[in-house]
Order: structure tokens, then sequence, then C-alpha cells
């Protein structure tokens, strides 16, 4: 059950998720680095952990070219980073995608929590980083 | 770099040599890492010079390392004045060969390890249906640990390094009492390994290899089982945990406690449980003798010269010495074999009253043992980060020496 879903849920009769897929390859190939903010662990906080990233320091000053991928918009429009707005299917379907294999070494997905393994955020949680640390070495 | 690697290095820069990919080209390297240095040395010994290592790093370019130069990638273009190849032993092949065709490069580039058993850097149709293969691999495996272990919350330990293992586990029972976990497995990445899993107190445990592992740390992220857990800074590469290595000076214990765990500072680390006296215990002189232990899973080079000046002092002392050493490992010249299992090793160690050994995980299972303590270090980096492997693994009550590259 779980193979069939996880081809069909990628390349099933859905136009729309061929054409993200199809974005994301000219995204892969455009960008510096993709990041995309899983919402996983989000619930609840009081602002986009993408507004957040954005608006940092160290993504203000980065030299790379950044793309932004989230389910809905941002908070407050970007000058630094590209943003590409998703829908639930087609942010599911990413996540799924990325969960699958290593499809590109400049994509990352970003989640606060996850319940099979640590994440960065873990550091600022015990006092040892902050969020621009985590942010920088995101984008390192 | 581990041995697995390492050995993939040496085979892949044979195959170079033998297909005459190096020939008449200037050679550069991309990427000042560990695995750079080594391949410095390895093209060295094969008679050919590194005209530089590329880096984007601006604090490493205008420095150099081991006599070659350390310069920013666009100054392959700029010395392209002959044919030339780029050599990358580096993970980020994919994105630096992308960089160096933007640039304009013309010359050949190769990738001498792949790091990365779950990566394919293509979204055709047909790799997602390999991948997609692959899974079902995966989930097999995932509901034959499930029968193996019933009702076991799971455990992967990912990456086949003792010293990684050991801090899992010394860390593992703040986890397991914040999920309320009351029954647990884990599976670890080779024997040895499963054996610091056993030190604990742990029966539950059980070794894949490598590709299973892989496959099923995979299965277990794609349907996002609910029972398991990675044990890793660095696997999956979901995690990633090690990026912060790039912002801040951490060591291994400390990307366990902080990173893996998400504990304080207050969680100190629990210690082994199962220590068995050594069975030739009575061969050791007590406090006259020294263990030496010159293997690791890692890469590190320390020569041959070095530990003969190690045994030429030691014996000078009047010490009896010993290597530690399994399997095909050699003997070092006027010592004696000590095979001792891991549980052993602690009770061999107090008794002799002296180790020196290459910083390997065998160093953190010992690193209470009531003697004295010297761990070498290969001046080299961790990775391609700005710290030192000496930094990374640093170990407190131990005197932590770092060599210089010619083993002096």
């Amino acid at each position: 059950m779980e193979q069939m879903r996880a081809g069909s849920a990628l390349r099933q009769n859905s136009s729309k998720i061929i054409d993200m897929l199809r974005k994301l390859e000219t995204a892969l190939a455009q960008y510096d680095q993709v990041l995309f903010f899983s919402d996983e662990g989000n619930a609840g906080r009081p602002r986009s952990i993408a507004d957040v990233f954005c608006r940092s320091r160290v993504v203000q000053a980065a030299k790379k070219k950044l793309l932004v991928v989230l389910a809905g918009q941002l908070l407050n429009e970007s000058s630094r980073c590209d943003c590409w707005n998703l829908d639930s299917a087609e942010a599911a379907a990413l996540r799924r995608l990325y969960l699958l294999y290593e499809f590109s070494d400049n994509f990352q997905m970003i989640s606060l929590e996850n319940k099979n393994f640590a994440t960065l955020f873990h550091f600022v949680d015990a006092g040892i980083l902050d969020l621009e640390d985590v942010f920088s070495a995101l984008i390192h | 770099m581990d041995h697995q690697h390492y050995q993939e290095l040496l085979c892949n820069l044979e195959k170079l040599e033998h297909n005459h990919g190096l020939r008449g080209r200037s050679v550069f390297l991309f990427g000042h890492c560990n695995a750079s240095e080594e391949l410095v040395r390895l093209l060295e010994e094969k008679g050919y010079t590194v005209a530089a290592i590329l880096d984007n790093n601006p604090a490493k370019q205008g420095t150099a390392c081991l006599g070659v130069p350390i310069e920013p990638p666009e100054r392959v273009i700029a010395m392209n004045t002959e044919p030339s190849a780029v050599c990358i032993a580096a993970r980020a092949y994919a994105s630096m060969a992308r960089q160096l065709n933007r640039l304009g490069y013309q010359g050949r580039i190769y990738k001498l390890v792949d790091y990365n058993s779950y990566s394919e850097y293509s979204l055709s149709d047909e790799t997602l249906r390999e991948r997609s293969s692959l899974l079902s691999r995966g989930i097999q495996l995932l509901e034959h640990e499930k029968e193996q272990f019933p009702g076991c919350f799971r455990f992967y330990c990912p990456f086949a390094a003792l010293g990684d293992v050991y801090y899992a586990m010394a860390y593992l029972p703040y986890f397991l009492e914040k999920r309320q976990i009351r029954r647990y497995a884990v599976w670890t990445a080779s024997k040895a390994c499963a054996d610091v899993v056993r030190l604990f107190g742990t029966q539950n445990t059980d070794v894949l290899t490598q590709q299973d592992m892989d496959a099923s740390v995979q299965a277990a992220l794609y349907t996002g089982d609910p029972n398991a857990y990675i044990l890793h800074h660095d696997r999956p590469y979901a995690v990633n945990l090690a990026k912060a290595l790039h912002v801040k000076r951490l060591t291994l214990e400390e990307l366990y406690r902080y990173g893996v765990f998400g504990l304080q500072d207050s969680c100190t680390p629990y210690r082994p449980t199962v220590r068995n006296e050594y069975r030739e215990l009575h061969t050791i002189e007590a406090g006259r003798a020294v263990v030496l232990s010159p293997y690791a899973k890692s890469a590190a080079h320390l020569p041959a010269s070095c530990w003969e000046q190690v045994i030429d002092c030691c014996r000078k002392k009047g010490y009896q010495l010993f290597t530690n050493a399994v399997g095909a490992e050699k003997t070092l010249p006027g010592t004696v074999r000590l095979e001792a299992q891991l549980s052993e090793m602690h009770s061999a160690v107090e008794r002799a009253g002296t180790f020196i050994g290459i910083r390997s995980g065998l160093c953190d299972v010992i690193q209470d043992a009531s003697c004295r303590k010297v761990a070498l270090y290969p001046d080299c980096r961790y990775s391609s980060t700005p710290w030192t492997q000496a930094e990374v693994y640093h170990l407190d009550n131990w005197e932590n020496l770092v060599l210089p590259s010619s083993g002096a």
C-alpha cells in the first residue's frame, strides 16, 4: 500500500502535482538554495518561522539567491527572498518527495519539530544557538 | 572521513590513474576538508602536484593546506591555461560541479567519493520509480523489524561509528523518559556498534547492513512511523544537525546532548553498566603496561614512525607494551597483541595504567577509565567545518595531543 502511495502520490494523474514538479526542477536550477518551510510543529506559533527567516539579519545580508517555499503566504512580503506559495496538496506532495530521497543538495525542508529525527531548532531550545545562528547554518 | 569512504577514494583514484584521467593535466581539488587533505597526500604520493584547493569560504582563501594554496573557485578559470581537472571528494559534489559549469569551466570534473546512498539528483519518472521501489524494500524491512521486537519503540543508529553510538546510548534514557517509552530496540550498522549498545544493558539490539539501514531509515521517515527515531546528527540528510558546526564549535558529545536529544546542560551522560574483566588480565603488569590503539574507523593518518617513537620511548622506560587489535589488524612490532571484547577494555586499560590511542570510538567507550589516557589526533579539519578534529572530538580528563602532518 505504501509503495503504491509513494509512486502515485507524486506522479498521479494530477496535473497540478506534475506542474509543481516541473516548477521545482526549474527552481533548483535557478536558485542557490530552495528552503521549504513545512508547517509541522508551527501550529500555534504567533508568527510563521518563514517570515522570521526572510526578515532575519543573516538572510538580509546573504549573497545567495534564495527561494522560500511554503503552504500559504508570508505574513509580510519579503524583498530579499523570492517566495513560492503552494496549496496544501502541493505542500504535502513536496514533503513526501523530500522524505522519499534526496533529489537535490540545494533543497532543504525546515520543520520546527519532527517525531522521527532532531532538527536544528533543538539547539535553540537548549539555548546553544539563537534563530539567527540557525538561519546562518541553514544557508551556509 | 571514515574507512569505507577512504577505501572508495583510493579505489576511484586508482581507476582515474588507470584511465589516464589526470595525465598531462593541472590538478585542482574543490572543497577544503579532511577528505581533500587526504587526497593531497595521495596525489603527491603518486607524483602529482595539486595546483590549488578551491573553496568558497573567504576565511580559507589566501591560506594554504599542506603547502597547497586555497583559492576561490574563480581561480581555476584564471589559471586554466592548460588542460586541467578538478577532483571533488566532498558531499556537495553536485553543487560544486554546477558552480564550475556556471563559471564556464571547460576542464574535467571528477567525483571521487559518493557520500550519499539515498541521494539521486534527478526528478525524472525513472528516478521516482526506482526510489519508490527502494522504499518498498524499506517498508518490508520495517515490518520485519516490528516483528523482531514486537511492541518496542525502534531506534536506528545509521552510522557505524562506536563513538556516535556511545553518545546516543549515553543520553537515550532522557529521551525515553520524555517520550514515556517503556520498551525499545536499537538497530546499528555494525556488530561492534551493537556491542556498544549492550554495554548500556540494552539487549534488544540487532545489526543491519548499511544498505538495509539506509532503506529502513528512509522508510521510517517517509511513512512518518510514530515508533521510530533516528539517532544521528548527520543522518539522514533531512537532519543535518552538523550544519550547526558552521556557526558554533560543538563537540561530538554536545551534538548528541543538545542536537539529537534537545537536552539541557544539566543532563549528564549515563555510563555503561556492563563491564567484564579481561580474561587475560593476569598477563598485564599492573601499572607498568601501555595499551596502544593505532586503529580507527576514520582514515586518520598517523604514520608508522609515530608509533615506533612511542614504542621506543615506552620500552626505554621499562613498560610492557600491548597493541589493541581485532581481526586482520596487525600487531605493532615489539608489542604483544591484546584482543579484548569492548566490555573488557575498561579493565584491561585500568590494569595497564596507560592507554595511548588514535582518537577513535574506543576512546569514548573507555573515557572514564582510571588510568593515564592519551588521545592522538591528526592535524586536520573535521569535515568542511572551521574546526579541527581535535576540537570536535575533544575528551575531558584526557591528554589530547595533535600530531603534525609529518607525525613527528
